[in-house]
């Protein structure tokens, strides 16, 4: 291959090349013409000027030159010629036969024309330079200063074209060979490649994107078997942690023993999950970013805490005498705070680790998560050595640092302001030799709409089980169980299948009272999600959904949109149950979705010794209608919650055979006066006042 | 110009015989070196020599005046022209060498005979046999003036001015190089200094003059010329012996008068004629009878050039052509009657052979 062949090859260097040599064309062209301009337009009017000084003079005096070289008297001529040569710094003065004349007159030449017949002479002048030395000097000087500007150009032309190339174009060459060779198998190989600044910064980028592209994969794959693991593991886990607390059998400490197993597996799954996190983050690239800028978000405190706790325990495994606790109990169930997640669990980390540091040998960690109405109390207590008093104050100051040999002394200082941004503060209890408790107050969220605060069972409902894990089967068991909701009435699915040849069996009666169903999720080997199948059954008012997968997104907008509650998996042992006993007698039904319009209702129903029912929701008492008489007054409010009219509910149950139908409105009583199944329209007081 | 057209055709009254049907004889001149009132003397000179020698009836026109004024370096080839686009055969007139130099050129180039009346350029006499002068030429004159101030100076060291821009002057400076290379002027201690740019004499030569370094002054100038020399001579109290050139007396002397009047040095001048001789007491008289007043040295060379033209014109036998008019001239080239005698010519043309005289200045005249 020739080097022209190259060039073609190439069209980016052949396009350099090429703007070089153009860039040398015109630059030069430029140089070249500004020089003509110049030096010509300077030269031209000195010349012109030099001309009109002198042509007066000499046309003066021709006549009588011309006259005397006529009569041939040349000494005479010859000395006033030399004469008026000297006085005009000429460089030539003669009288010449016209014919005699140069064809080509030069600008420097002055012809004085001939005004007579008979004479056939000219005066013939030409300028001497001398009077345009100065002008020629500076000519000179700007050719020399163009020149020089010339090959300067060219010099800088032609050095950014060799910069250009060998910086840039060159590595940029090589590392398309490099991909070349990673696209037919190789690795990619790049260090050999020689570059500086902005193209070094670009190829370490390259080197450090196919590094981390090779990293996540391997890592997706990692992540994607410890997502399997962990999730596996978590029901087998709580079957695990139920079945060891009911088994006094055991001796204390075997007890011990198998719950700090049962606690190291579950911080190993938690770990594993939490990885997953970290990948799926990392190969989502849109996920980064919103973690960089991330907001504050209505977060379930207890599953963030527990997570953390397990992998705290992870990195100090080494330090077997120190143990890390969280107490979740009952208590801890359904605490939300609006916070942003990462900030705290580094700073609930870092705390920890504060924590972990002040101990020396043996020790513990615990933390503790309590919540009023109102505030929520996250305490981080330690038997380390404790803070002086006269430090604590100091400790949460920017760049203080205290007991640390290392220490920057930001962590509580951004501890601190980070949860005043939130609304909380930062409140540090110690003692020296007893240890430290640092506490984190912040104000309490109401929980998320589709998080379920306590599931609400009747004495005789059935309970529907479906998940594919067995272990969960066995945690519903113990705790209906201990609610009085006998084995009989729970019945067990592990795929979709199953249950849905058994719910279609149903009568329409059946499928309508009060069974509550618990349906995972996931369903390994089905067809479809637990979540479909709700779906798809109509069940989101009966049911409630059980899942590991509570922190999707996706997951929770499904369960937004179907009005389905969501239950952690890892909660099922702490959630509330509530069991009702089965009563259906009432003086009065109250359909409203106004909380105060209840309240007040409920208030004067029982200083009046009246018995009512009260529903928020149209559908929770539709569900269980043929349980009342047909005879009970039924009040209904007009504007429900989701749009749903309260003359609509009335139709129905008219045609459902209920006679007593009122409208609790203040409305205009005209309004409805063409529904004629109403028996009146009341206001919003209850009707005995 | 206009005045003079009765004259001729009083001559042309007086005139008998041969009819001429057209312009002859072409009287010309110009004012770029000789002012028009000089020129006006020697045709006057002219007239009274022709009218006096003349036998023939002529009509009027015979001779035809052309006067160029405006002072152009080459008025005098303008009037040339002119005159033989008339149909002029013979010009004549042109008193000065600068006007001479340049007809001679038209002339020959028109194969016309031309006798100037008072040119002394030197180089005249090198033109051919058809160009002549009435004048001595100026090496002639010269060789006569260095003669002189060797007689009168011995070796005094003298000084010579040129005017660099008039044709005259200039022509006596070649002339005093080739005569200083005599040996017989070997004795004459003599500098030649051209006059500056503004044709002043320098003032270093004042100063060479005032420091008495000069003891002699030859000025080659035409009179007219040499009025502003005389008057820085006068104002830097210069006075020394002058010796004039040939031509001051051709003006009137009232051009000078007032310069050379009051000098206690002498001022040395030279005339065309000896006022002694019959010859020249007849011009005189022929002078003042005409015109009524008193002749000058123009007159003289005017006078001369109409007795000498009246002459040939007299000799002519049968048609008067240039063939028979040179014939004529060449028959006989020595003529009778003039202010200065017999004057000759030399066949090969050229300058007259004429004497000259030294006068000094007193009582108002060149005597």
């Amino acid at each position: 291959m020739t080097k022209l062949d190259k060039i073609f090859k190439y069209p980016i260097l052949s396009n350099l090349i090429l703007f070089q040599i153009l860039a040398v064309v015109i630059g030069l062209g430029i140089l070249f013409v500004s020089y003509s301009l110049t030096t010509n337009a300077q030269m031209d009017s000195a010349i012109s000027k030099l001309k009109e000084n002198i042509k007066p003079h000499l046309e003066l005096k021709q006549e009588e030159w011309r006259t005397w070289n006529y009569m041939s008297l040349d000494d005479a001529l010859d000395q006033s010629l030399a004469k008026y040569k000297a006085k005009y710094g000429l460089a030539g003065l003669q009288i010449i036969p016209r014919q005699e004349l140069p064809k080509k007159l030069t600008p420097y030449d002055i012809v004085i024309p001939e005004k007579s017949d008979f004479m056939d002479t000219v005066v013939y002048a030409r300028l001497s330079t001398d009077g345009l030395q100065g002008i020629t000097k500076t000519n000179r000087l700007i050719l020399l200063l163009i020149s020089c500007l010339g090959l300067g150009f060219i010099g800088v032309v032609f050095a950014s074209g060799k910069y250009i190339k060998n910086k840039m174009y060159l590595p940029i060459l090589k590392l398309n060979h490099a991909f070349l060779k990673l696209k037919s198998g190789d690795e990619l190989e790049i260090d050999y490649i020689k570059a500086t600044g902005e193209v070094q910064n670009f190829l370490k980028h390259i080197k450090h994107m196919y590094h981390s592209t090779r990293e996540s994969e391997r890592m997706a794959v990692v992540g994607e078997v410890a997502s399997q693991v962990a999730h596996d593991i978590r029901s087998p886990l709580a079957a695990l942690r139920m079945s060891v607390s009911n088994m006094p059998e055991l001796s204390e400490d075997k007890r011990l023993l198998v719950r700090r197993a049962v606690q190291r597996i579950d911080d190993i799954a938690n770990d594993l999950g939490e990885k997953n996190k970290q990948v799926q983050k990392l190969n989502s690239p849109e996920k980064e970013n919103s973690a960089k800028k991330e907001n504050r978000t209505v977060q379930l405190l207890s599953s963030l805490i527990e997570t953390l706790v397990s992998e705290k325990r992870v990195q100090y495994r080494l330090r077997s005498q120190i143990e890390i606790s969280v107490n979740l109990g009952k208590s801890s169930y359904g605490i939300f705070a609006k916070i942003q997640p990462s900030e705290f669990k580094r700073i609930l980390s870092n705390l920890i680790n504060n924590s972990v540091e002040a101990i020396s040998g043996s020790g513990s960690v615990e933390l503790f998560l309590e919540a009023t109405d109102q505030l929520i109390t996250i305490k981080v207590k330690d038997d380390g050595k404790g803070i002086a008093q006269e430090n604590i104050f100091k400790v949460t100051e920017r760049g203080v640092s205290v007991n640390k040999a290392n220490g920057s002394g930001l962590g509580l200082y951004y501890a601190k302001k980070t949860i005043n941004s939130w609304g909380g503060l930062l409140k540090i209890d110690s003692e020296i030799g007893k240890g430290t408790v640092i506490s984190i107050i912040m104000p309490r969220h109401d929980a998320p709409e589709w998080f379920v605060s306590q599931i609400q069972f009747e004495s005789d409902s059935q309970v529907i089980v479906l998940d594919d894990d067995q272990s969960i089967h066995q945690v519903w068991n113990n705790r209906l169980e201990s609610m009085g909701i006998g084995k009989d009435q729970i019945k067990h699915f592990t795929s979709s299948e199953a249950f849905t040849s058994w719910y279609q069996s149903q009568n329409i009666q059946q499928r309508e009272d009060s069974t509550v169903y618990l349906v995972d999720y996931e369903l390994l080997g089905s067809k479809k999600t637990g979540l479909a199948l709700i779906r798809d059954l109509h069940l989101s008012d009966q049911a409630l959904l059980v899942t590991s997968r509570f922190e999707e997104e996706d997951v929770r907008q499904s369960c937004l949109t179907l009005g389905l509650k969501l239950l952690p998996k890892s909660l099922a042992e702490f959630v509330p149950l509530v069991v009702e006993k089965k009563d259906f007698q009432a003086d009065l039904i109250l359909i409203d979705d106004d909380e105060i319009v209840l309240t007040y209702w409920n208030i004067e129903a029982r200083s009046q010794g009246k018995k009512i029912k009260s529903f928020k929701r149209p559908k929770d008492f539709l569900r269980i209608k043929h349980k009342f008489s047909k005879d009970v007054p039924i009040y209904i409010d007009v504007n429900l919650a989701d749009g749903v009219r309260g003359e609509d509910v009335s139709q129905v149950l008219n045609e459902s055979g209920f006679q007593n139908l009122y409208l609790a409105t203040g409305q205009d009583p005209a309004e409805f006066s063409h529904m004629p199944w109403l028996k009146g329209i009341v206001g919003k007081d209850p009707p005995w006042l | 110009m206009k005045k003079y057209i009765p004259l001729f055709l009083l001559l042309a009254s007086l005139m008998s015989g041969t009819t001429y049907a057209r312009t002859f004889i072409g009287y010309g001149t110009a004012d770029s070196v000789a002012p028009k009132a000089t020129q006006e003397l020697v045709l006057m000179g002219f007239e009274a020599g022709f009218e006096k020698t003349i036998q023939k009836e002529l009509n009027d026109d015979f001779i035809a005046v052309d006067f160029d004024i405006g002072g152009s370096p080459l008025g005098a080839i303008k009037s040339a022209e002119r005159l033989i686009k008339k149909g002029a055969q013979i010009l004549t007139g042109f008193p000065t060498s600068h006007e001479a130099l340049l007809v001679s050129k038209i002339a020959k180039k028109n194969n016309i005979m031309v006798i100037f009346s008072s040119a002394g350029h030197s180089q005249l006499g090198k033109m051919g046999d058809d160009i002549y002068s009435v004048a001595e030429s100026i090496d002639y004159a010269m060789n006569f003036k260095l003669k002189f101030m060797q007689d009168k100076f011995g070796k005094q060291k003298g000084l010579i001015l040129i005017n660099p821009k008039a044709v005259y002057s200039v022509s006596h400076l070649a002339d005093i190089r080739n005569l200083l290379k005599d040996p017989k002027f070997s004795s004459i201690n003599i500098d030649m200094i051209n006059l500056n740019m503004n044709l002043e004499i320098p003032k270093t030569v004042i100063q060479a003059l005032k420091t008495g370094k000069y003891k002699y002054l030859h000025l080659t100038m035409y009179a007219e010329e040499a009025v502003p020399l005389l008057r820085q001579l006068h104002q830097n109290h210069i006075d020394i012996p002058i010796v004039a050139s040939t031509s001051w007396d051709d003006s009137d002397i009232d051009v000078i008068r007032r310069y050379l009047f009051g000098r206690k040095s002498p001022t040395y001048g030279f005339a065309q004629w000896n006022r002694n001789s019959t010859d020249a007491k007849e011009f005189e008289r022929f002078i003042r009878k005409k015109y009524n007043r008193e002749p000058t040295g123009g007159m003289v060379y005017g006078y001369d050039l109409g007795v000498i033209m009246a002459t040939t014109i007299n000799r002519i036998e049968g048609d008067m052509t240039m063939e028979s008019f040179k014939k004529a001239f060449k028959k006989n080239l020595c003529f009778e009657k003039t202010s200065n005698g017999t004057i000759c010519f030399s066949p090969n043309g050229g300058h007259a052979k004429r004497k000259i005289y030294t006068f000094e200045f007193q009582e108002k005249y060149f005597k």
